[in-house]
């Protein structure tokens, strides 16, 4: 060993070296018992440590979604931007949207009311009938303005689901059918809007009460 | 299945004799293969830690950190032949007084203090110095020294290592080195003349 290099010499010299001689008090069993108590139930600060980074994998995560993700309705254009587009409009808010946008914006055409392919495939004079009672008043009908007996609606339900807008009213037994009436509807908003869309520009600006005059036809059959 | 066989015939090297297989137990999780490793390598360790950071208690403390995460990374260990256990045991156990002494916020100091040129061939200073006049001595040097000085001599790191390890230039690493063998010889030749 004499003949070792110094490095070397150091190196075995530590080698040898017994541990009790620097740590006197080393106990190698009660040293193992932590040590295994250690590996069995990881300490209270690692458990903490290993749930903070679940967490901020499911927070970035959570964000990185929310701000990754492609938005559905946006339609990407060829140039993949994102083109801005008017929200749709349903049909229970027409009304709302359609005067918000028309004051907003002028260049904004309105939308154009589309009759549903089954009052397009049916005449209206074919569904005349002479039963009287409740008259389901398609408003899509009016066609033209005449004078007749003045009917308040009963049932003023606005389906506002299934536009046109529907409204129910009791005709008197006497009424010809198809029926000519001018109807008061009042404070309905959906009716309002339909009209707007018709460019009815007159009956939009009283909203107490929206007086309707037309043709109206009887569809209870 | 955790083989059921007496703590101290497994003690005595009947079981896990080879490195390899007591790895390989030890990845398996076997607690008595984790008692066997402890028990065989635990002292060396114990010495190296001590050997750092130059205090008992944190000594004691930094072995069984090493041991646990020797343990919780047991799977990524790769066995090359005898000897490799041990070196990978060594690493984790010097990476773990790393930490701490960069926690105790190491600093690599350069003495003025000139004690002479260092003979490179000084064996008959080293000759006469035991285990734990060695150990004193190297705790009487600077952190800085002594870290650098650990790593190359008994680690046997180059200098460019050292550098990453400790975030320093291999210059530094250099001078740190050549200042602790001349501080260290220094001190061995004030001890022996004490003793003398």
């Amino acid at each position: 060993m004499n003949n070792l290099p110094s490095d070397q010499r150091l190196r075995a010299l530590m080698d040898e070296a017994d541990p009790a001689m620097f740590v006197p008090g080393f106990d190698l069993d009660q040293s193992w018992e932590q040590t295994r108590r250690q590996i069995a139930h990881p300490s209270r600060s690692l458990q903490l440590l290993r749930i903070g980074s679940y967490a901020a994998v499911f927070v970035v995560g959570f964000l990185l979604a929310v701000l990754c993700l492609p938005d559905k309705e946006q339609p990407v254009s060829t140039t993949g931007k994102m083109v801005k587009q008017q929200p749709k409009a349903t049909v229970a808010d027409v009304p709302h949207k359609v005067a918000t946008v028309a004051t907003a914006r002028k260049s904004v055409r309105p939308v154009q009311s589309v009759p549903s392919p089954a009052s397009r495939r049916v005449p209206a004079t074919s569904l005349a009938s002479p039963v009287p009672g409740p008259v389901l008043i398609k408003e899509e009908a009016v066609v033209a303005v005449a004078d007749g007996p003045e009917v308040t609606p009963s049932a003023p339900e606005v389906m506002a689901e299934t536009l046109p807008v529907r409204h129910y009213f009791d005709l008197p037994e006497t009424a010809p059918l198809p029926v000519e009436a001018t109807v008061v509807v009042r404070k309905s908003k959906s009716l309002r809007g339909w009209l707007t869309r018709r460019r009815e520009a007159p009956y939009v600006q009283t909203r107490e009460a929206l007086p309707l005059k037309g043709v109206f036809y009887a569809l209870n059959q | 299945m955790q083989p059921k066989v007496s703590m101290n015939i497994a003690l005595k090297g009947h079981l896990y004799t080879d490195e390899f297989d007591l790895a390989e137990a030890c990845k398996k999780g076997i607690p008595l293969a984790q008692n066997i490793l402890y028990r065989t390598y635990a002292p060396k360790m114990l010495t190296l830690c001590f050997r750092y950071v130059g205090n008992a208690e944190d000594a004691q403390e930094i072995l069984g950190d090493a041991f646990v995460d020797a343990f919780r990374k047991c799977a990524s260990f790769q066995y090359l032949g005898t000897g490799s256990l041990k070196a990978w045991l060594t690493r984790i156990a010097v990476n773990r007084c790393l930490m701490f002494l960069r926690r105790k916020s190491m600093n690599f100091e350069d003495l003025s203090e000139d004690y002479g040129a260092y003979m490179e061939t000084s064996a008959t200073v080293m000759d006469e110095i035991n285990a734990k006049e060695l150990m004193n001595l190297i705790h009487e040097l600077p952190a800085g020294y002594r870290t650098v000085f650990n790593l190359f001599v008994f680690e046997d790191m180059p200098h460019k290592e050292i550098a990453s390890v400790l975030g320093i230039s291999e210059n530094t690493s250099k001078t740190q080195l050549h200042k602790a063998r001349q501080l260290l010889q220094h001190k061995i030749r004030i001890n022996r003349k004490d003793i003398l």
